[in-house]
């Protein structure tokens, strides 16, 4: 029974990880219908932009805060200058098109940081070690969990109670109607770019940590984040029995 | 995937503009006198092969900077022929390794493959130099396998997974516990070091509780931590290759266990370990063939140039690209140049012998594998950062250069 319980955690620790990511990547495939292979180089880059503030800051929480901002702007120009031309082209054109940022993105990464591994250490008021069971747990991890739920918590305030909320959801289901009710459609895909971008770049510093700080670890993660959305929208589809799914 | 402007390339791409002019000179005066037949003026056409992407990126790189600075210093040319180094990534992907062999061997007519640090693609290049009759240099991947059977033209200037575990096994049940558990990637490095891990241990009286599979590119081993901690045995033998090993040590260290209970590993001592670790490394016991540590005066020489060059110390992979360079450069020396006939370039790499950075090193021309010293190392606190202390040394360990455990 420990050892269920010790290993529950675990599968939710990094269970967390991967929701930060696939959050990202079904904001962006759900709502905006494109498919960003690019995802993984945001938490990537996240997670190597946080290491170089805490390298000039020493603070971990700084880095956590910042962090996610130049990677916002980076994801938002690519929206706006590259991705936003692909829209109406389908799935397959916005595949080549990320897929081909993705490499972009690594050689940038191996240029300026170089290819070894680099580390982020856990902050210091988390560093305690909490014992479950045959576990034991950082107090780090542990706070992971609570901060996955809370980003849960808050994308669903966000998507179901708000305002702007509702805007996107209109805006998915018919741009030309929300647009013709004047919500400016372009700058509401704009942002839930964006979020979807700092998702995954928060994600890359919360887990650097654990993971390490390594060029490829876009693609480490990527690939079962992608499993994780790709199940998401099944259940989700066959919970609903939605014909659209 | 493009290759990247590093250090290493930078300098490999002069040489390869210099060697490039060089031949065109040759050409242009092939041209002005077609008769004259400029064989001993043949450039030395050196492949090589090494993950410069990937979770060994930094292992190849390392290789690579090492097998540079010995090329430096006899200033690219061997008895009076030009050396040309022609770089490839092998991605840690056994395939594309197998495409990188044949483009070096068939297109651009490389004499010979120098490189290798991931296991499964030393093995799957190793079938294609045999059907080519290939020469083939191993500067890293340490797979017992390889040198089985005999391959008339394949050399190992690193290590082998029993040299450096053997030694491990004796000195962990003689000094650290007499019952263990084994977590090692589940590739062909891993299941080699861990069988001849526990090959040793077990025939001295030791008893392995558990042997834990971890798939390469494991992300999160807390489930196998909190097994392993459930176990509680008093020492634990370790091995994945590149980025898993670090997050390996870094969880290790999170769940508590490297206070309870000794970690020992197969080369956890490198460059990375210490800029990805740093102190979180400290306490890591490792079996090594070098470390800068090591105190001759090869060792002593070879880290200052390597520091002066490249602005940081250099570890074991990149000694392995430096002997490996160094071991073909003296055969080389004895052919007078000549990498056409491999037989007779065969007969001058077993008989190669010199003191390298690691120690005496010499090429036991039974099992083409290195007869040296193998160390076991760990890691300690020094001053602000941290070092590596040499606590035992096995004396002239030899391959046996056939499956025994």
């Amino acid at each position: 029974m420990d050892l269920f319980v010790a290993q529950l955690l675990n599968g939710l620790v990094y269970g967390m990880l991967l929701f930060l990511m696939a959050a990202g990547l079904s904001l962006i495939f759900g709502l905006m219908n494109v498919v960003n292979l690019a995802h993984g180089s945001f938490f990537m880059l996240g997670a190597f932009i946080g290491y170089s503030i805490f390298r000039s800051t020493g603070s971990f929480w700084v880095a956590f805060v910042l962090a996610p901002i130049p990677v916002i702007a980076l994801g938002v120009v690519m929206e706006v200058v590259f991705l936003r031309r692909l829209y109406r082209r389908g799935h397959m054109d916005q595949v080549l098109l990320t897929f081909g940022f993705t490499f972009v993105f690594l050689d940038l990464v191996q240029s300026v940081w170089g290819r070894s591994v680099l580390r982020l250490p856990v902050p210091a008021a988390l560093q305690e070690t909490v014992q479950i069971g045959w576990g034991v747990f950082s107090a780090y991890r542990l706070s992971l969990i609570a901060f996955g739920f809370a980003v849960a918590g808050l994308l669903w305030l966000l998507l179901e109670r708000s305002r702007i909320g509702a805007m996107v959801r209109a805006g998915v289901d018919d741009a030309a109607m929300a647009a013709g009710l004047g919500a400016n459609i372009p700058a509401l895909f704009g942002g839930v770019f964006g979020l979807g971008v700092a998702l995954a770049a928060l994600g890359g510093v919360a887990a650097a940590p654990i993971l390490g700080v390594y060029p490829g670890m876009d693609a480490d993660i990527l690939i079962p984040a992608f499993i994780v959305t790709v199940s998401a929208v099944w259940v989700a589809c066959a919970a609903r029995s939605r014909a659209a799914c | 995937m493009k290759e990247k402007n590093s250090q290493g390339s930078h300098v490999s791409r002069r040489r390869f503009m210099k060697s490039a002019a060089g031949a065109g000179a040759v050409f242009a005066q092939a041209l002005a006198a077609p008769r004259v037949h400029a064989a001993s003026d043949a450039v030395v056409r050196i492949g090589n092969i090494n993950s410069y992407t990937g979770g060994l990126a930094y292992a190849g790189e390392n290789n690579l900077n090492g097998m540079n600075l010995y090329f430096d210093s006899i200033g690219w040319t061997v008895a009076g022929r030009k050396i040309e180094l022609i770089k490839e990534d092998d991605q840690f992907n056994p395939q594309i390794g197998l495409q990188k062999a044949k483009k070096l061997i068939e297109s651009d007519k490389a004499d010979l493959i120098i490189g290798i640090q991931a296991s499964n693609v030393a093995l799957a290049v190793l079938n294609y130099m045999k059907q080519q009759k290939a020469f083939y240099v191993v500067s890293g991947a340490g797979t017992d396998a390889i040198t089985w059977d005999r391959y008339p033209y394949l050399f190992r200037t690193s290590i082998s997974a029993y040299q450096l575990s053997m030694p491990m096994a004796h000195y962990v049940y003689d000094n650290l516990g007499k019952e263990i558990v084994i977590s090692a990637a589940d590739y062909a490095g891993g299941r080699d070091v861990a069988a001849e891990f526990k090959g040793p241990y077990i025939a001295r009286g030791g008893k392995v509780l558990k042997e834990i599979w971890t798939p390469l590119g494991t992300q999160d081993f807390s489930a196998y931590l909190t097994d392993i901690k459930s176990i509680n045995p008093p020492v634990t033998y370790n091995f994945m290759p590149g980025a898993d090993y670090i997050r390996f040590i870094q969880q290790y260290t999170e769940f508590g266990l490297k206070e309870k209970m000794q970690f020992t590993g197969f080369t956890a001592i490198d460059s990375q370990t210490v800029t990805a670790l740093g102190k979180v490394a400290i306490g890591v016991m490792s079996a090594v063939t070098y470390t800068d540590t090591v105190d001759n005066p090869e060792s002593k020489e070879f880290a200052a140039s390597f520091k002066a060059r490249y602005k940081y110390a250099p570890d074991l992979f990149a000694e392995y690209g430096y002997v490996g360079a160094k071991a073909l450069g003296e055969a080389l020396k004895m052919t007078g140049g000549d990498a056409s006939d491999k037989d007779k370039l065969a007969e001058a790499m077993s008989k190669i012998e010199f003191n390298a950075p690691r120690g005496p090193f010499r090429m036991d021309p039974a099992t083409h594998n290195p007869i040296q010293n193998v160390y076991i190392a760990q890691v300690i606190a020094s001053g602000d950062g941290i070092s590596t202390k040499i606590i035992h040394t096995a004396q002239n360990v030899q391959d046996p250069g056939k499956k025994i455990y």
